[in-house]
């Protein structure tokens, strides 16, 4: 069992994020999450990288209860799960090579780990990784001199050089070209069949997951609208999920007087 | 006739404007702080034999060797201190801050015993940076002799606990996206910081940093009004032997180092971008701090300072004196504390903003040219620095403490509403000049709505920090608790001296409190 | 825990530097800072080259800035002799073992002077009423102790009677500041007056003398406790040895303002003593 969910919930701040939330993915599944926005896909990717703990129900990603770990079990479990994220988790100023090296930060020791601050480790199968998004050329650049879909595609590289067991991605093409997009997309699902590995990926464009995943499931306000095969996904089921959109504006916040800068406190 | 329904807003602000008369008014009475005397023929007397002394500055070749040991080593305290500061700030930060505190389950808990120990070691640095880095010298002084090693311990501790708290926040206010999918990788805490915040952090804590380091600088020059050595010490002895020739080479010399540190301090930033940047820049804090270390070590093995010492002095201080004797003295030395600090603060803010006015460009770009120069010199030189020459001019007691506030914080609060006004809209003043409204009006209807919260709120930032200055300023005779600190601590009072310190912690925690609250109310 | 390393390491490393100190003879010498450090030092050259001749031995000079220091100095080893004034050496003798050697003849019968402002019409200690007031160093025994606890035989609590009481920090410093009005009175050592009005440093239309207190023991050379006691008597005989008919010895004397160093016993400073504990200044 790779992913599965028990009655999972998630109330944010008193209000109910996700809720009655029951699936489980087989080993080797692939699954596209799609629903209106506001719907809780990144939350419930969030929930099955650990980042999250349910409030209600429980989360088993491989088969193990994150939350009743020790920290060592913990981190092991960890670096089996691989995440891109909608906004790739890249600090401005970090190398590109050493970006994607941390995909396997987990199985370093931490002195190795520092010392590979330095020296970059493993740059050749860093390099291999980055071949595969198109960007081995700026394997030594800084992060923050790429485009916004260069970065998108590092982030993709640090989970293939991860090559973890579950592979969960937040709308990972988001900020690439409709060509660039469909290509990653057929990567990242190449990638997992060929290892085997489950993935689950939450998508904008409905076509891309119509696509390229046997198994679709429909989020909406917090719930699993539909979890279907492919071929059972109408265009009525897709104009429901979507219905009326609903946007909750946030309020916006009247900024108070800013506090003294720094610079001015001596 | 038209009956005009009252402005509900009246008696408030009517309320508010007495009240602050109120609080304003006795500060005059205690600070004895009277504006005229400044211009009175014998005070203009004074101080004019006195400046008239400061040309031509002293020039005999002894002084001026003197000057320029006196000058490295003021350099070398500042660049020692700072090191230590980072190596008891770094990890206090490392250990306290909220960033990396990411999503645990429940047996992956930190131990008790590391979660007990935050918040002693957030107390420690509150304590740390909340005892002024004057008094923390004045302190070291006394328990491990004279010489430049009070001035380092001194601005170690009180920098070390500001470095760590400072850090703590930057970590905390980057971007977490990074950190979190580290830690979802499985990544530990120590990983976690060095790969995922570090690489973005960076720019943000050296900037800090080397801010600090200017800081550090103007205030070990200040130091040897204590005695802890440094240009401030030949500066003391050059006022209180009003020796006008001598205060202006000094003088001038400070201003360079001042320049000089912020022009280096430049450097380092942009060196920072560049590609070897920061490998440079680090070996360039390491040689700078092993020099300065190299630099202060013979006077420190001359001297015999043993630190040892340090355990029985500090147990000296227990428990503190709370005999009935004090009470009186505690209270009219914090009333005058709160006074000055009260009366300074209020003037700094009329002056700085008269003063933001040219120096947002309003009145032409001469005007502003000068009026920023003007304003970064008030700056430029400490409170403590102005109260020693204010002393000059108004005689011993807090008034001198007044006009010392009044000028530095109008340097700071100058700079920053003319930032304020400078960001300011243009649109509803153009709108209202436009409409034919004059100068004057189009300011106050179309500006001042847009800035007064914000200036006042800075107001009130400085005013914490200037209660906590108010309280030291005694030490070069400027009234205040500082100058039964010092009294205490020339006699032998150690557990009288306690008293006075816990009595400033509270007063600046009295005032950050106050002044917090009143924030809230303004953004309301 | 960083700091307790570098602690350590600090630690070992002076203990290495004083080893290193130890082993040639050296006499550290400290005074109070009552006056300028320049004045100090140029006071102290000869009476040190002298020292140096007549014990044989190195002898060095510590300028300190803070009377307390100088206290703490010498009560922990870390200095062998110092000048003191009759109140510091009460504070050093609370605090460790240490013995009072000689002192000048003048010290046994020492004043005080309270100076007035010209310019505001201060000529008795009832003018000052309101005023502002300057002592010099706290810790000083003419300039600070004597004076208030005189002052206090009159009925004087200077906190109350005074508009301000301030501390200049120096003798020198008081006259200065009553002469530039920064106050309107002040007090100070009878000695460094006199000097200050021979070498025409006083300004008579601005400063004038407006009482004296009754006399007094004062300064005194006094040792660390754990000195050598031969040292001690040799550096006792060599101060005694001075003679105002030797011209050499008699520029030392008349840098030192004394016209011949006599001995001293702890009993003389029982007055100071008792004074300082009822102005308050000792507990």
């Amino acid at each position: 069992m790779s992913l599965a969910f028990h009655d999972a919930g998630l109330t944010l701040q008193g209000k109910p994020v996700l809720s009655g939330l029951n699936f489980r993915l087989d080993d080797g599944a692939q699954v596209a999450l799609i629903g209106p926005s506001g719907a809780g896909k990144t939350s419930l990717l969030m929930l099955a990288n650990t980042l999250a703990r349910p409030t209600q129900g429980t989360v088993e990603p491989l088969g193990q209860n994150p939350w009743r770990l020790r920290p060592g079990p913990l981190a092991a479990l960890r670096a089996r799960i691989g995440t891109v994220y909608q906004t790739p988790p890249l600090p401005a100023r970090q190398r590109v090579v050493n970006a994607v090296a941390a995909g396997r930060l987990a199985s370093q020791s931490v002195w190795g780990s520092l010392l590979a601050l330095l020296r970059p480790h493993d740059p050749v199968g860093v390099s291999e990784a980055l071949t595969r998004v198109d960007l081995a050329d700026r394997i030594w650049d800084r992060c923050d001199r790429l485009s916004g879909g260069q970065r998108q595609r590092v982030g993709i590289a640090r989970v293939l050089y991860q090559a973890p067991r579950l592979m969960l991605a937040d709308e990972p093409v988001s900020a690439l070209d409709p060509r660039l997009a469909e290509d990653t997309v057929r990567l990242l699902s190449a990638d997992a069949r060929a290892r085997g590995a489950t993935l689950m990926m939450s998508l904008h464009s409905v076509d891309l997951a119509l696509a390229y995943f046997p198994r679709i499931i429909g989020l909406r306000a917090g719930r699993v609208a539909f979890d279907l095969p492919r071929a059972a996904v109408t265009s009525e089921l897709i104009a429901q999920l979507y219905a009326g959109e609903e946007t909750a504006p946030a309020p916006a916040l009247e900024p108070g007087p800013s506090a003294l800068p720094r610079s001015a406190q001596c | 006739m038209l009956s005009h329904p009252r402005d509900p807003a009246l008696l408030p602000r009517l309320g508010w404007t007495l009240v602050l008369l109120a609080l304003l008014a006795p500060t005059f009475v205690y600070t004895h702080f009277n504006p005229a005397l400044l211009l009175q023929p014998e005070t203009l007397g004074t101080l004019g034999h006195f400046v008239a002394g400061f040309f031509p500055p002293a020039h005999e070749a002894g002084f001026l060797l003197e000057v320029a040991r006196e000058t490295i080593t003021t350099l070398a305290v500042a660049t020692a201190g700072l090191g230590m500061a980072l190596f008891l700030g770094a990890p206090l930060a490392f250990v306290t801050t909220r960033a990396l505190d990411l999503p645990m389950s429940a047996e992956a808990r930190r131990h008790p015993l590391a979660r007990g120990l935050r918040p002693i070691l957030r107390g420690l640095m509150i304590g740390l940076r909340g005892v002024p880095e004057i008094v923390w010298a004045l302190l070291f002084v006394r328990a491990v002799g004279l010489g430049s090693l009070p001035a380092v311990l001194a601005l170690g501790l009180a920098y070390g606990g500001m470095l760590g708290k400072v850090y703590a926040e930057i970590l905390e206010s980057q971007p977490d996206g990074p950190t979190r999918a580290l830690t979802a990788q499985g990544a530990g805490r120590i990983q976690v910081f060095f790969w995922g915040l570090w690489p973005q952090a960076l720019p943000e804590l050296v900037s800090y940093t080397v801010y600090r380091w200017e800081c550090a600088i103007r205030a070990s020059a200040v130091m040897g009004f204590v005695g802890a050595g440094g240009i401030g010490q030949l500066l003391d002895t050059s006022i209180k032997m009003m020796n006008g020739s001598e205060v202006s080479t000094l003088l001038l010399v400070f201003l360079l180092l001042v320049i000089g540190t912020e022009a280096i301090s430049a450097l380092a930033r942009r060196g920072l971008e560049s590609r070897y940047g920061s490998g440079v820049l680090a070996a360039a804090v390491a040689t700078a701090i092993g020099a300065s270390l190299a630099w202060l070590w013979p006077a420190w093995a001359a001297a015999g300072a043993d630190l040892k010492a340090l355990w029985p002095f500090a147990a000296s201080f227990f428990p503190p004196e709370m005999g009935a004797a004090i009470w009186g003295d505690l209270a009219r030395g914090t009333l005058e504390t709160l006074a000055i600090s009260i009366l300074g603060t209020t003037l700094a803010f009329a002056g700085g903003g008269l003063l933001a006015l040219p120096a947002s460009g309003r009145f032409g770009m001469p005007a502003k040219a000068a009026t920023r120069l003007l304003l970064n010199a008030l700056r430029g030189v400490p409170d403590l620095l102005w109260a020693a020459l204010a002393v000059l001019a108004l005689g011993l007691g807090p008034a001198a403490g007044v006009l010392a506030l009044a000028l530095h914080t109008t340097g700071v609060l100058g700079r920053l509403f003319a930032e304020t006004l400078e960001n300011a809209p243009p649109l509803p003043e153009q709108a209202l000049l436009a409409a034919g409204a004059g100068r004057a009006a189009a300011f106050g209807h179309g500006v001042l709505p847009e800035v007064i919260v914000q200036w006042l709120a800075y107001t009130l930032y400085r005013w914490e920090n200037n209660i906590r200055i108010a309280a030291v300023l005694g030490i070069v005779g400027a009234g205040g608790l500082g100058q039964q600190l010092y009294l205490a601590l020339s006699l032998f009072q150690e557990k009288t001296a306690a008293t006075v310190i816990v009595a400033m912690l509270l007063l600046s925690w009295l005032a950050e409190e106050t002044s917090r609250h009143t924030r809230l109310r303004l953004a309301h | 825990m960083s700091f307790a390393k570098k602690t350590f390491a600090a630690a070992v490393m002076l203990a290495a530097a004083s080893v290193a100190l130890a082993e040639e003879a050296v006499l550290r010498v400290s005074a109070i800072p009552d006056e300028a450090p320049t004045e100090l030092q140029r006071k102290f050259a000869p009476l040190g080259s002298y020292l140096e001749k007549e014990l044989g031995m190195k002898v060095q000079f510590v300028p300190v800035t803070d009377y307390a220091a100088v206290v703490t100095a010498l009560t922990s080893d870390k200095i062998d002799m110092a000048w003191l004034g009759g109140f510091t050496y009460v504070q050093a003798k609370e605090r460790g073992k240490v013995v009072p050697l000689v002192q000048r003849e003048e010290d046994t019968k020492f004043t005080s002077k309270y100076i007035g402002s010209v310019a505001a019409g201060i000529n008795s200690l009832k003018d000052l009423k309101g005023k502002s007031f300057a002592f010099g160093s706290a810790s000083s025994t003419s300039g600070h102790l004597m004076p208030r606890y005189f002052l206090q035989k009159q009925n004087i609590k200077p906190e109350t009677y005074f508009k301000n009481v301030a501390y200049s920090g120096a003798h020198d410093a008081t006259v200065a500041w009553v002469a530039s009005g920064k106050v309107e009175g002040g007090a100070l050592n009878a000695s460094v007056w006199d000097k200050l009005v021979e070498a025409g440093k006083v300004d008579a239309t601005k400063v004038k003398v407006i009482g004296t207190t009754p006399t007094f023991y004062d300064y005194n050379w006094t040792v660390r406790g754990s000195l050598d006691a031969k040292l001690q008597k040799k550096i006792t005989a060599a101060f005694l040895k001075l003679d105002p008919k030797n011209p050499e010895h008699q520029q030392i004397l008349e840098l030192q303002r004394a016209t011949r160093f006599v001995g001293t016993k702890p009993e003389n400073y029982k007055g100071i003593e008792a004074a300082a504990r009822e102005a308050g200044l000792l507990k």
